[in-house]
């Protein structure tokens, strides 16, 4: 167990610690550090350093054994980590195994995990969009879960903080779903597209094709040749990790930031076991880590923690950190604790072809395309589902060969590719409803190598997820159609919950410590210097990608706890 | 213990090296492929003589030249389901029974045009085997891709760029060869 001379003890006090170093850990280990605290951020993984440790990032495809291919017998020893369609053979090592970190599936539930420095922000889908009142509004509204602690003008400040400093490109589309950011260039739309976009214009009022916003450099401002990062130069490569650091990421941009302040100690192998809480002081202490090298359990202090382990791991942690005032996990007085876990449904994509704009095809490549913002339900309740789903969209044309023949007649095709017809394809990404019976919690038994309790997932689809899902494809068709594209095809899938990679809640934020954990500060009610600002501080999901949310939270909360501990409050 | 495993333990039983961790394409080389029963001598010549059909040297090296063969059986014996891999090799130890039923010899001494023909009618015949139809189209579609993505092909025939140029997405489609 830990030592406790009294010297040792000074060298492992800190005054901030962050348990994650993913997409908001690091983003709180910058704020903090900025504002000078002594911060100490845990990593369960190993060190990835930026540009050094992307082993894969410039190889050609023919350097990959496979292409690109994971074998048959990793993909058979992982079937879960299988569905992931960003794991492959140039981006593997980013990837946890699922033997790794074993955990019980009481209904399927695929959890696509990344222990390293960085975390899941070197793998990430990179869409990044605002939430609107509509979207915090959303539960008081319809009804569900409970309300919102903040309204958008709450974090309107704080999206803008993190967005000049990630870099978001995107472009300025007026519109109150989806409010604008502080943008770089936006990403360009094709000709189809702007079809599309047209179509929805002239016959579907309040349905919005725009591009894409994301955090990609289109045109990099000063603070981002601060932190060395270039511009994004299209490789889409970006799960290798990008040497021009082309996208955000806390590799890229947060940590080295925070490591220039002098104020961190970046602490990899670090397995979170527990928040540590006073039970005379009624405040948590410290962090019980256990050292995956070496198995020692080491403990860390410090006046304010944040938890941003993301959301699942979040909830593992908390609910592991047992003491006499919580016996069922820090701050969960009212036994909420892992409950009302929400995610988003992917589980509609519809393809189709396009005859016309024939004059016109794409040239070079850009680092995404389109996004239609929820249009259902957004100013009033007006289908049989509540809430509703974004939409995106691309349109290409591609140089493609002839592989019909065989001899001379393949060779010749394979070597003089030709100009195919336009292809559009669009996915649904829908609000999924909190629920109570939708769960995380420890098993009493079964723990794993290091004695961590594992996790029981207890997560599914309802009533409202199919009405959706159908809605999304009668729209989808029925938009497609109004633009001429022809030979539609819908696919409608039944994946299961997590593989959409946006599991959030557990830990919701909300005004009544009855309901909920967290306070709009993202403090444990119950303990005010515990911070939760990863995805499982989510009271609901909305549609857009969540990540810029998560950031917003974060340097706001941070900020916040800095005044508070300098107020002596916390 | 899979096909796979399976070839690998008698490949080291019979000396054979084991060189299917190692990318050679773009390199001939001269390391020797694993003997078993499931692939020996001849089978190695048949399918070096299926990826010289399927993508023959002209002006520029075919695909026997780039070493594609060693592709297409790394490719089936790491990435492929075992129902694949039997197929497969049940494929290869039978194509010559069913080629020299239609042609009269075996695939090793038909001409070149006859081997053509010979493996259209293995793709598509009513009487070839599903292992056959199964075993043909894997050794295509791995035959394919080998060739696109070897170092030739992407430096040279068709050069790959890391780095693509700027999008345009309002291209004259006429400056792609395209019809409007």
């Amino acid at each position: 167990m830990a030592n406790t001379n009294i010297n040792s003890v000074k060298q492992r006090s800190y005054d901030a610690i962050v348990i994650g170093s993913g997409i908001s850990g690091g983003w709180a280990a910058k704020e903090l550090t900025e504002k000078g605290l002594k911060t100490l951020v845990l990593e369960r993984g190993r060190d990835v350093k930026h540009i050094v440790d992307y082993p894969t990032a410039n190889k050609m495809p023919y350097e990959f054994e496979h292409r690109g291919e994971i074998p048959q017998d990793i993909r058979k020893a992982n079937p879960i980590l299988s569905r992931a369609g960003a794991w492959n053979e140039a981006s593997d090592h980013f990837f946890v195994k699922d033997a790794e970190h074993p955990y019980i599936q009481e209904k399927p539930f695929d959890w696509i995990r990344g222990y390293q420095v960085g975390g899941r922000s070197l793998i990430w889908a990179r869409q990044t969009q605002r939430w609107s009142d509509y979207d915090f509004e959303g539960p008081a509204r319809d009804g569900y879960a409970v309300d919102w602690p903040i309204r958008y003008e709450d974090i309107a400040p704080w999206y803008s903080h993190v967005e000049k400093f990630a870099g978001i490109s995107g472009n300025r589309d007026g519109l109150k779903e989806l409010p604008d950011g502080e943008f770089l260039p936006p990403g360009p739309l094709n000709a189809v597209e702007d079809h599309f976009r047209k179509t929805l214009q002239e016959k579907f009022e309040g349905r919005h094709l725009i591009a894409a916003r994301y955090a990609h450099l289109s045109k990099p401002s000063a603070i981002h040749g601060e932190q060395g990062r270039a511009q994004c130069l299209s490789r889409k490569l970006c799960r290798r990790g990008c040497p021009l650091g082309g996208y955000f990421s806390s590799n890229s941009s947060t940590l080295p930031w925070a490591e220039r302040t002098g104020n961190l100690t970046l602490r990899p192998h670090s397995v979170a076991h527990s928040v540590i809480y006073d039970e005379k002081r009624r405040k948590a202490t410290g962090v019980r880590v256990i050292d995956s090298q070496s198995n020692e359990v080491i403990e860390f202090y410090a006046k304010i923690i944040f938890v941003n382990a993301s959301a699942l791991n979040t909830n593992l942690i908390l609910l592991n950190s047992v003491s006499g005032r919580f016996p069922n996990g820090l701050g969960n007085v009212n036994g909420l604790l892992g409950k009302f876990v929400a995610f988003h449904n992917y589980n509609t994509t519809i393809r189709a072809e396009f005859e016309g704009l024939r004059e016109f095809a794409t040239f070079g490549d850009r680092p995404g395309s389109a996004y239609i913002p929820r249009f259902r339900n957004v100013l009033r309740q007006e289908t049989d589902f509540l809430r509703g789903y974004a939409t995106g969209f691309s349109a290409e044309r591609n140089m493609s060969s002839d592989r019909s023949g065989i001899g001379h007649s393949l060779k010749e095709g394979l070597l003089n590719p030709t100009l195919s017809g336009w292809y559009v394809r669009a996915h649904m990404m829908g609000e999924t409803i909190p629920k109570e019976s939708n769960t995380v919690s420890l098993d009493l038994n079964e723990t794993d190598a290091r004695g961590m309790p594992l996790l029981r997932v207890n997560i599914d689809y309802d009533e409202n997820d199919l009405k959706m899902e159908v809605d999304s494809l009668e729209q989808l068709s029925e938009m497609f159609a109004a633009a001429g594209f022809k030979n539609i095809k819908t696919t409608h899938k039944r994946q299961a919950p997590g593989i959409d990679i946006h599991e959030m809640g557990g830990v919701r934020m909300g005004k009544d410590p009855k309901t909920s954990l967290l306070n709009k500060w993202n403090q444990l009610h119950a303990c005010k210097n515990v911070f939760v600002t990863d995805g499982a501080c989510m009271t609901s999901t909305s549609t857009q990608n969540p990540s810029l949310t998560y950031m917003a939270l974060t340097v706001r909360a941070a900020n916040h706890a800095v005044e508070e501990l300098r107020k002596g409050n916390v | 213990m899979n096909r796979r495993q399976a070839i690998k333990r008698t490949a080291l039983l019979s000396g054979g090296i084991v060189l299917l961790k190692n990318s050679l394409l773009g390199q001939a080389s001269s390391l020797s492929i694993p003997t078993s029963d499931a692939f020996g001598t001849k089978e190695e010549h048949l399918l070096q003589l299926i990826v010289d059909t399927l993508i023959p040297a002209t002006d520029t090296p075919g695909a026997k030249d780039l070493g594609v063969d060693r592709f297409v059986l790394l490719m089936v014996n790491d990435c492929h389901s075992e129902k694949d891999q039997t197929a497969f090799y049940e494929g290869l130890h039978t194509m010559d029974a069913f080629i020299e039923k239609h042609f009269s010899q075996s695939f090793i001494l038909c001409g070149n045009d006859t081997r053509v023909e010979a493996l259209k009618r293995l793709s598509k015949s009513p009487d070839a085997s599903p292992e056959l139809k199964a075993f043909i189209q894997i050794a295509k579609h791995r035959t394919i891709q080998g060739y696109l993505e070897s170092v030739y092909v992407m430096t040279e025939a068709l050069p790959h760029k890391m780095i693509p140029d700027p999008y345009d997405g309002y291209y004259p489609a006429s400056k792609l060869g395209g019809k409007a």
